[in-house]
């Protein structure tokens, strides 16, 4: 009870709020400006944390984070840019639904799922932290490898434009990601002599490029673009009532649970939560005609998943020391610099600094529902601008968050051919989210297949055996392959029977 | 529709070129390792055959359609737009952000038709000192130069 006094004087101590209601904030703000991202937010606010105390400085990023990771959706929503990679998922049916003139209830929804997300990975986290860590250190490189495939199949099967086009966009995504250095053996591949690739592309440069500088270009070459259309009747956010929001209880919190999972997982991160969240609620969503084309369903399961990712990001990092991501890397160098190590010891040594992050967590998911509608009016006061003038700004600020990464010119280049390219893709209606998923996972993907064959002796057929975690998976992942052909089989048979009969 | 139909293989076309040209240089031997069983051209190159029957498929895929896939476009605007962005990225790190950012600022607001030249340079003037302000000072993030005033 002490520990729990003490860890709630820390939170509501004067650093302590003004820490967690600046960094939310600020995390919201940036999350909602593409191109700039979470790993940017926190970034920048690390230098401030090195004279805070422990409590204040684990405030402020858990709540940049919380902040971006749900900002990404204004931009998302209202002008079909994510402002992270976390919220690609949202612009699909978010930006639809914009279009028909709910914008305000697109955002309400994507806020609400948003906090109901956040709250529930942090009840697992209290109650199940350690047995969660204890399951994530099961899962070997042949589980991560077959996890991996299953979000990339997932995300393939939701594509529109049909399943060919989704699975090269998924295999051109998968094939960037291996420009450069080889995760095994460092050999260069790929670079064509040319310096500059032998880092490999910044996943930035190009999911900026490919989703931003794409729908400038797309703008610019619709017949009488003007005013943004999804502006044209925003009126404010528009919170749903508890009764639609009870009717969508299972979807909240079956996305939750799937966030939650993903975010336990080393390595994995929001935009895979967000794009499994999103294919299994179109699997089971009662309105699957219309997601893609503005259900609200569409908005809440990436929604709901890619912050429930910040709870469960958070159990590999304090229980065992282990960042999921690049966010929960910075966030465990902080606690490094100010003597806290986390790992197994945590809660022996400082659990009144466990016992605050968890506080902070809540606090900082229920400032979303207060921040979201500041930031978003903002934001929607920002966008009536003209459109040229506009658009001209989130191209400066792309290309700045592009150059910002490595300060390196090469990356610029990058962006404008992603952004050609990501155009090209919209005219030929590829999906290209596939394409950005599969240059996020890419290199763990093939680092965990060429680890499995390893382990294996090379025995690939020993993959789908080798625990029933991996069996389970790899199972999903062929009727998710499979489906579309075995019901169109099943129909035609149904067709040809009830013909003879 | 003839035409149409060419024009609808022209993305399948496009990657089946780029996906054949990557796969014929992974069995280069200029790369190390070329021949290792699991070495570094493995992955690659499993993707790269995936990358060319899908591309083949596409092409199947599209011939068989009988509607037009890709809708009219604004070509002029397109061209200009993309000029610009283009511009701007190779000039940004050469001629430093603030002239770069006041110029494509400008130059994007008159191509997309906003005529007020005043108003116009005055945004873009206003919008650059902002940004540069807010990146410099605030962040922290230095902007690239104009290579004059560098010492």
């Amino acid at each position: 009870m002490d520990v729990i006094l003490e860890a709630l004087a820390q939170t509501v101590s004067v650093y302590g709020l003004a820490a967690l209601l600046l960094g939310t904030f600020w995390g919201i703000v940036v999350g909602a400006l593409p191109g700039m991202g979470s790993v940017l937010a926190i970034s920048i606010c690390l230098p401030f944390t090195y004279t805070l105390p422990p409590a204040a400085a684990i405030a402020l990023l858990l709540g940049v984070y919380c902040g971006s990771v749900y900002g990404g959706c204004l931009s998302a929503i209202l002008i079909n840019t994510p402002g992270t990679p976390q919220s690609a998922a949202t612009c699909f049916d978010g930006f639809a639904l914009a279009k028909k003139g709910q914008a305000g209830k697109a955002l309400g929804w994507a806020t609400v799922s948003s906090v109901a997300g956040g709250l529930i990975s942090c009840v697992i986290l209290i109650i199940s932290g350690p047995q969660l860590a204890r399951f994530a250190l099961r899962f070997g490189p042949i589980e991560t490898f077959a996890l991996i495939l299953m979000a990339l199949t997932c995300i393939i099967s939701v594509s529109r434009a049909g399943m060919l086009k989704g699975m090269l966009a998924g295999v051109i995504g998968l094939f960037l990601a291996g420009v450069g250095p080889d995760p095994l053996y460092g050999d260069v591949r790929f670079d064509f002599g040319i310096f500059q690739l032998s880092a490999g592309f910044d996943m930035i440069a190009v999911v900026v490029g490919i989703f931003a500088l794409a729908e400038v270009f797309s703008r610019a070459a619709e017949p009488g673009s003007g005013e943004l259309p999804a502006l044209m009747n925003y009126s404010g956010m528009q919170y749903p009532k508890l009764r639609e929001i009870k009717a969508k209880w299972k979807l909240i919190v079956k996305s939750s649970l799937i966030g939650s999972g993903v975010g336990v997982l080393p390595g994995t991160g929001a935009s895979v939560a967000a794009f499994i969240s999103y294919a299994e609620a179109k699997r089971t969503s009662t309105d699957k005609e219309n997601m893609g084309k503005g259900s609200i369903d569409g908005v809440i399961a990436p929604e709901a998943a890619n912050n429930a990712v910040t709870g469960g990001a958070l159990v590999p990092t304090l229980a065992l020391g282990l960042p999921g991501d690049p966010v929960t890397a910075i966030m465990l160098a902080t606690l490094v610099i100010h003597g806290i190590t986390p790992g197994v010891r945590l809660m022996a040594d400082n659990p009144e600094t466990v016992y605050s992050a968890f506080m902070t967590l809540i606090c900082a998911n229920v400032l979303l529902l207060v921040f979201g509608v500041i930031v978003a009016r903002m934001f929607a006061k920002l966008l009536r601008m003209p459109e040229s003038l506009l658009f001209g700004g989130v191209v400066i600020l792309c290309l700045l968050g592009a150059y910002g990464v490595r300060s390196n010119p090469f990356d610029l280049y990058v962006t404008f051919v992603a952004g050609i390219f990501g155009f090209a893709m919209r005219l030929y209606k590829a999906p290209v989210a596939p394409m950005v998923i599969g240059l996020v996972l890419g290199n763990q993907l093939e680092l965990s297949l060429r680890q499995g064959l390893v382990l294996s002796r090379g025995n690939f057929l020993s993959f789908f055996t080798n625990t029933p975690v991996s069996a389970v998976l790899f199972a999903v992942t062929a009727c998710i392959l499979l489906y579309p052909l075995l019901k169109k089989l099943f129909v035609r048979w149904r067709h040809a029977s009830s013909r003879l009969s | 529709m003839l035409a149409m139909r060419l024009k609808n293989i022209i993305f399948g076309v496009v990657m089946l070129a780029i996906g054949a040209f990557l796969l014929s240089s992974s069995y280069s031997t200029s790369y190390s390792g070329a021949e290792m069983e699991n070495g570094p051209m493995f992955f690659p190159q499993i993707l790269l055959w995936l990358w060319v029957a899908l591309s083949v498929g596409i092409i199947i895929e599209d011939l068989r359609k009988n509607a037009p896939i890709v809708q009219r476009q604004q070509v002029g605007t397109l061209l200009l737009v993309m000029a610009l962005v283009g511009a701007a990225c190779v000039l940004l790190s050469i001629v430093g952000f603030i002239p770069v950012c006041f110029v494509f600022f400008a130059g994007y607001g008159y191509v997309l038709k906003f005529r007020n030249l005043p108003i116009l340079f005055l945004i873009s003037a206003a919008f650059t000192v902002l940004i540069w302000a807010v990146f410099n000072y605030a962040l922290q993030i230095s902007l690239p130069e104009v290579p004059f005033f560098v010492d």
